[in-house]
């Protein structure tokens, strides 16, 4: 008879104990496969967070809703920034305030707009400009693949995943939708005109169509939301807005350009790696603990395991003295020992593999905006295949203990029970 | 293929007495051995001696052309698979395998190893009950189970450790009249108190007259 055969007959007749193995394998395996994928989730957001410069200035709101609107593309549809605030820092003329002062920040290298004004799928349509393309920082620039920048309303720039998961090309329409808010209704048609090289940013999985053609999209929406519901004002400043804007400073300027900003503006600027470093310990702490539980859990269950295969190999050592007495080697009493354990560590996996895949999307949803929604960032269930490796491999060296007592077994004296 | 054993030392573990000392023992191929003796003298451990599951403490015993202190344990596992077909006194069975899965186990992965099951299965009156677990038989059926997994080997030399104390007279016969079958030509050592079975050997040893205790 076979190793495999006789590890099968072996686990499948004995169905209690394999069972309450089984399963404590399986969702030891389940648990962690779910932690290590949410601590994998929160390093990508760092991975893939775009870049955009020292500051961003958004509507006033927590620096870490700043930080992943603009640069991760991520969370609700901002608030509103004038423009004309826009102007003035990238004109460098005074800037005046309603209590009659005035100031001037002669200290910015570059300032990029940003404005959100339509959704292709999950995909982001942002409305921006060519000092997109042109930043201080030649590593910060993204380059074309193919194509040229949107020039004239109706056109649009692809990131490179848009491209490659929705297999679009220049030339191809891309059926856009309005979004200002809420769910996307108003088609928008969109010509392809260019696709970006990927940076392996968020970037990547947005699309990009000039200011005008933002704001044109803005003021017909306004002017119908504001036929349907007068009384609702949406923008005091009409269609002259924007969401973020993305600020590359001289050395040493962040500091007057915040108080300026923060104190005499409708707007919030943030020092991105500030804002960075505080999301890192914020969601860190967690990763931490989540690794060490995952690691427990995976410990304990390990330790469980063991337990019980020891206990369960023991009882089996006159059986395995009578194989040995019937002629089987070492070697293939031992191959069948690993085979068990290798079957039950595989079967259990799948297990694992099942409930990490089932109960996954609901503990994401029930941690909230603590991750990143699914449209932003997806996590394949293969990224839990280090769990999977790590519980197979446990689980086939809890066989060591039984294979320590046969190398040392004498047969006559377990056959005698002595 | 003869058996031979010289100036035998065999100590029970961490203790100071031998438990038996065998001066010579020859037992020629196709011999017939019924070996009696009183319970504790060393019968079973004699049989175990024989098929190499331990080393005597000193002494060599001689299987055919091999002697068993110069083989290593995987050519002792190698000579017990290929020659050797043991009854043991607890039956030892695997309880959760079938009867025809025990008999196969015996088989190693020989050719047409389930044909062989089943007819040593029919051979010793057990093929109703070939797809029932052994752990569910009664103790008699057990032990035609495990007399079925010696017969289906056909091994050179038999060594069977009180194959009939819990088989009726009826049962007794059948599964004698099958070893003696499958042996002919060939070795068979049975250990036994049942006094029943003394007519069917023609040479039987007291363990007390060549054993020094």
């Amino acid at each position: 008879m076979r190793s495999w055969r006789l590890a099968y007959l072996n686990l499948t007749r004995r169905k209690v104990p394999t069972a309450i193995a089984f399963l404590a394998i399986g969702i030891s395996v389940g648990c962690s496969g779910i932690i290590y994928r949410l601590d994998r989730l929160s390093e990508e957001r760092f991975s893939h967070l775009a870049h955009g410069g020292d500051a961003v200035v958004g509507a006033k709101s927590g620096s870490i809703d700043i930080l992943l609107g603009s640069l991760q593309l991520e969370g609700d549809y901002p608030g509103y920034l004038p423009e004309k605030l826009f102007q003035s820092l990238r004109q460098r003329v005074p800037v005046h305030f309603e209590d009659g002062t005035e100031t001037r920040s002669n200290s910015i290298r570059s300032i990029i707009p940003l404005i959100f004004f339509g959704k292709y799928k999950d995909h982001r349509v942002i409305g921006t400009d060519e000092t997109f393309l042109r930043r201080p920082i030649s590593e910060d620039n993204l380059e074309f693949a193919q194509g040229r920048w949107a020039a004239r309303e109706g056109e649009v720039v692809l990131g490179a995943l848009v491209s490659e998961a929705e297999g679009l090309g220049i030339g191809d329409l891309v059926p856009a939708q309005v979004w200002t808010g809420g769910e996307p209704g108003v088609p928008l048609p969109l010509h392809v005109v260019g696709i970006f090289r990927p940076k392996d940013t968020a970037w990547d999985r947005a699309l990009y169509a000039t200011l005008p053609q933002a704001k044109a999209v803005l003021s017909r929406e306004m002017a119908a939301a504001a036929t349907k519901s007068p009384e609702k004002n949406q923008s005091i400043w009409n269609a002259d807005v924007l969401h973020y804007f993305l600020i590359y400073l001289e050395p040493g300027a962040f500091v007057p350009l915040q108080s300026l900003i923060n104190q005499r503006t409708v707007g919030q600027i943030i020092r991105v790696s500030d804002a960075k470093e505080k999301l890192e310990e914020l969601t860190g702490s967690g990763r931490r603990l989540g690794i060490f539980i995952s690691s427990l859990i995976l410990f304990l269950s390990g330790l469980s395991v063991a337990a019980m295969m020891i206990t369960r190999f023991d009882g089996m050592s006159i059986q395995l003295a009578v194989l040995r007495a019937m002629g089987y080697s070492r070697m293939q009493v031992a191959s069948w020992l690993l085979c068990e354990g290798l079957l039950l560590g595989a079967f259990s996996c799948v297990l694992g593999a099942t409930l990490d895949a089932l109960a996954f999307s609901w503990i994401r949803e029930l941690l909230g905006s603590a991750f990143p929604d699914p449209s932003v960032l997806s996590i394949s269930i293969f990224q839990s295949s280090p769990i999977w490796l790590i519980s197979i491999l446990a689980t086939l060296s809890t066989v060591g203990f039984p294979l320590i007592r046969l190398s040392r077994q004498n047969i006559h004296q377990s056959m005698k029970g002595m | 293929m003869d058996i031979r054993l010289e100036k035998i030392q065999v100590r029970l573990p961490e203790a100071a007495k031998f438990l038996f000392e065998i001066r010579s023992l020859e037992i020629l191929f196709g011999s017939r051995v019924l070996i009696q003796g009183p319970s504790g003298r060393g019968k079973t451990t004699l049989l175990h001696l024989l098929a190499g599951l331990f080393l005597p403490d000193s002494g060599t015993v001689r299987i055919g052309e091999h002697t068993l202190s110069s083989l290593s344990d995987r050519q002792r596992s190698d000579l017990r698979k290929n020659h050797f077909g043991i009854i043991f006194q607890r039956l030892n069975l695997f309880e959760h395998l079938t009867a025809h899965e025990n008999v196969l186990l015996g088989l190693h992965s020989a050719p047409d190893a389930s044909l062989k099951a089943t007819r040593a299965l029919e051979q010793v009156g057990m093929s109703h009950l070939s797809s029932q677990q052994s752990g569910s038989m009664s103790l008699g059926e057990q032990q035609r189970v495990a007399v079925a997994r010696v017969l289906a080997t056909l091994p050179d030399i038999v060594l069977a450790d009180e194959p009939t104390s819990s088989l009726d007279d009826a049962n007794t016969d059948l599964i004698l009249n099958s070893l003696f079958q499958a042996t002919e030509g060939k070795t068979l050592i049975v250990v036994s108190h049942d006094h029943r079975i003394e007519k069917f050997f023609t040479k039987r040893l007291n363990f007390d007259e060549w054993v020094t205790s």
